[in-house]
């Protein structure tokens, strides 16, 4: 680990390590320094990961929080919330240092949701900038994830541990990692065979629904599943007829054995944070994204002026070994 | 009680330019998929072969038929017409009858679970067989001989909720014997259905007594009193939130708190659960029937229960 940092900045550091023994040994000390000096912890990792530090920690558990990444984060757009809530929970109890812990990103992650994760990564740069006193890393498994994968941590993660060098990738988060903006405006890979699509306004939605129940109950969905990816796709296309230039146009295809419904709209989003924002109690503050995001397996937000918005809902119609 | 027709694939559809406004969207397998339409009334659907061997039995909706677009070209097709119209035909059946309806559906085929196929496998058998074969147009004949007096005895020993929803039972077995005599001498195999707005059509325009009803899109709205009791049919969306909350609106003028029936609600979105329970918390109505799947929908949005902290919370936006 590398120590405090004098100003108390937020810290945003990958952690690469080789197998899980060698996860339990890199990360429990990090956790075991924050318990003695009384900084919250929040521990978002695999529940096998959960267990396995627990256990090498003999029953110390101090200020620290467990949750499953993989129930969490199985969407990334659930992520910077769930540490939003922390942080701010914390705060208020009174604490000024935060310790985190967060592995999003493991093998055998869908290509969608990988692509999210580092867009999450670079993400939080921005989300956390201003919170003194957060010290999040991030492990990734240097055995098990493609190069590539890990290459794309240096480009997300000012500071990178390796074994016993660290490796400062920039100097100032802010200045190192400016707002990305190329995912948002990046274009997604078209689907092969589209089985559904239709152009659809407010008084169509309804149609917009049955086609989606249709496809996704072909599609082997549960009904419950089915009944969120419903609700989910409804709610953005509801966005397109009320922000979006009053209508859209829907896509269902498959992929894999998932099924995916896209939304397109002339609209323009700006705020490359806009789906991780908690509605406020307001009654009129925006839900359609969040509530896209709590109900989907993934959800992938693509904006640029000259092409418009789109929207992704995946949602699993099987159980896969993710 | 029950729309049977011959199977037809029906590919999947996107939807274009120029095709029929009475096509179906919900189905046509009604036993995979939810289904949202207000108008949906659940009954069987036999499939079988043209050789009259059955290929199974479906849940499928009463108002399904097979529609022609052309030569061996087939649809999906809503006898009730296009979507106004299916609001049209709520708007006069009113939530009550459509209820007893659904109900009498239901007792038909607890009752006479079989009749329906044996109709459909002895016009197979007819049509399979050669013109100059009396035997399979005997036992045609014979079945559904059986299956005018089942039905008859039906319509007779419920007549009282039948005329209570304003049919006529008389008319009713007479008109059922007349679709079931012209079907079995007809080439066709699917039958029409013997509870279709045909036959059982709504009497004439006081069909709905005592209900104040707005049919909007995909919504039915109506209004009883003592006490005011708003029962909701159908989905709410943004193509009627505006049309239901005019309706509360002056349903709640009075001052009573005000009993709205979500029972019957197939589908509501964020926003119009988010306007149902804020007017239920001003104090001027108490939800009731209000379903899982719902339920769900607030969990998700985060309308109910507690709200985490957050200092990402916005209070207006586009997202």
């Amino acid at each position: 680990m590398t120590e405090h940092a004098a100003t108390g900045d937020f810290r945003h550091e990958a952690l690469l390590y080789r197998g899980e023994s060698d996860f339990v040994e890199r990360v429990a000390p990090f956790i075991l320094d924050g318990i003695a000096t009384g900084e919250p912890t929040l521990v978002m990792v695999s529940s096998a990961k959960i267990n396995a530090l627990r256990e090498r920690m003999g029953g110390l558990d101090g200020l620290v929080e467990y949750r499953d990444m993989q129930t969490v984060g199985a969407n990334p757009a659930r992520i910077i919330p769930a540490w939003d809530e922390f942080a701010v929970t914390k705060a208020q109890d009174g604490a000024v240092r935060l310790r985190g812990v967060g592995e999003p990103i493991w093998h055998g992650r869908l290509a969608g949701q990988m692509e999210e994760c580092h867009w999450h990564e670079s993400l939080i740069n921005r989300a956390f900038a201003d919170v003194k006193g957060f010290w999040l890393i991030c492990p990734y498994d240097a055995a098990a994830l493609d190069p590539s994968v890990v290459d794309e941590a240096r480009t997300t993660h000012p500071v990178i541990i390796d074994g016993d060098r660290v490796v400062r990738t920039a100097q100032d988060v802010q200045d190192a990692f400016p707002v990305p903006t190329t995912p948002l405006a990046a274009q997604l890979a078209q689907p092969d065979r589209v089985v559904a699509e239709m152009s659809f306004a407010a008084d169509t939605l309804m149609e917009l629904r049955a086609i989606v129940a249709v496809e996704g109950a072909r599609a082997g969905l549960s009904p419950e599943r089915l009944e969120d990816l419903i609700l989910a796709v409804s709610e953005i296309a509801t966005n397109s007829v009320t922000h979006g230039g009053g209508r859209g146009v829907a896509r269902v295809w498959l992929d894999g054995g998932d099924v995916v419904c896209e939304i397109s709209d002339r609209g323009v989003i700006t705020d490359p944070l806009v789906d991780r924002h908690r509605p406020g109690h307001d009654p009129s503050s925006a839900r359609g994204l969040w509530t896209a995001n709590q109900l989907c397996d993934l959800v992938q937000v693509r904006s640029s002026r000259e092409r418009g918005s789109v929207v992704r809902l995946l949602v699993h119609a099987g159980h896969r070994t993710a | 009680m029950a729309i049977i027709s011959e199977r037809r694939s029906v590919a999947s559809t996107p939807v274009a330019v120029g095709e029929p406004q009475d096509r179906c969207r919900f189905g046509p397998s009604f036993d995979r998929s939810r289904v949202e339409c207000p108008a949906f009334q659940r009954g069987q659907f036999i499939a079988a072969t043209s050789y009259g061997k059955p290929l199974g039995t479906h849940v499928a909706c009463t108002h399904l038929m097979v529609g022609e677009l052309g030569t061996n070209q087939f649809y999906p097709r809503c006898t009730l017409g296009d979507q106004h119209a299916r609001m049209r035909w709520l708007a006069n059946m009113g939530p009550g009858r459509i209820e007893v309806l659904k109900a009498l559906n239901a007792e038909f085929e607890r009752l006479y679970p079989d009749s329906l196929r044996q109709l459909i496998i002895a016009k197979a058998a007819v049509l399979a067989a050669p013109p100059d074969d009396r035997t399979a147009r005997l036992t045609l004949a014979t079945v559904v001989r059986d299956f005018v007096s089942q039905f008859t005895t039906f319509i007779t020993t419920h007549a009282d909720r039948i005329a209570e929803i304003g049919y006529a039972p008389i008319d009713l077995t007479a008109r059922a014997a007349h679709v079931l005599a012209e079907w079995q001498h007809s080439a066709r195999l699917d039958l029409p259905g013997v509870d279709e707005q045909s036959i059982l059509r709504p009497a004439g325009a006081d069909a709905a007594t005592g209900d104040d009803v707005v049919a909007t899109s995909g919504l039915m709205i109506s209004r009883t009193s003592l006490p005011t009791t708003v029962t909701l049919v159908g989905s709410i969306d943004e193509s009627n939130l505006e049309a239901l909350s005019d309706a509360l609106e002056r349903a709640t003028v009075s001052g009573d708190v005000v009993i709205v029936d979500l029972s019957a609600v197939t589908f509501c979105s964020v926003a119009g659960l988010r306007m149902l329970t804020a007017t239920a918390d001003a104090g001027k109505l108490t939800l009731h029937g209000m379903q899982p799947r719902l339920r769900r929908a607030m969990i998700a949005a985060g309308l109910s229960g507690t709200t985490p902290p957050s200092r990402r919370a916005r209070e207006t936006s586009d997202g």
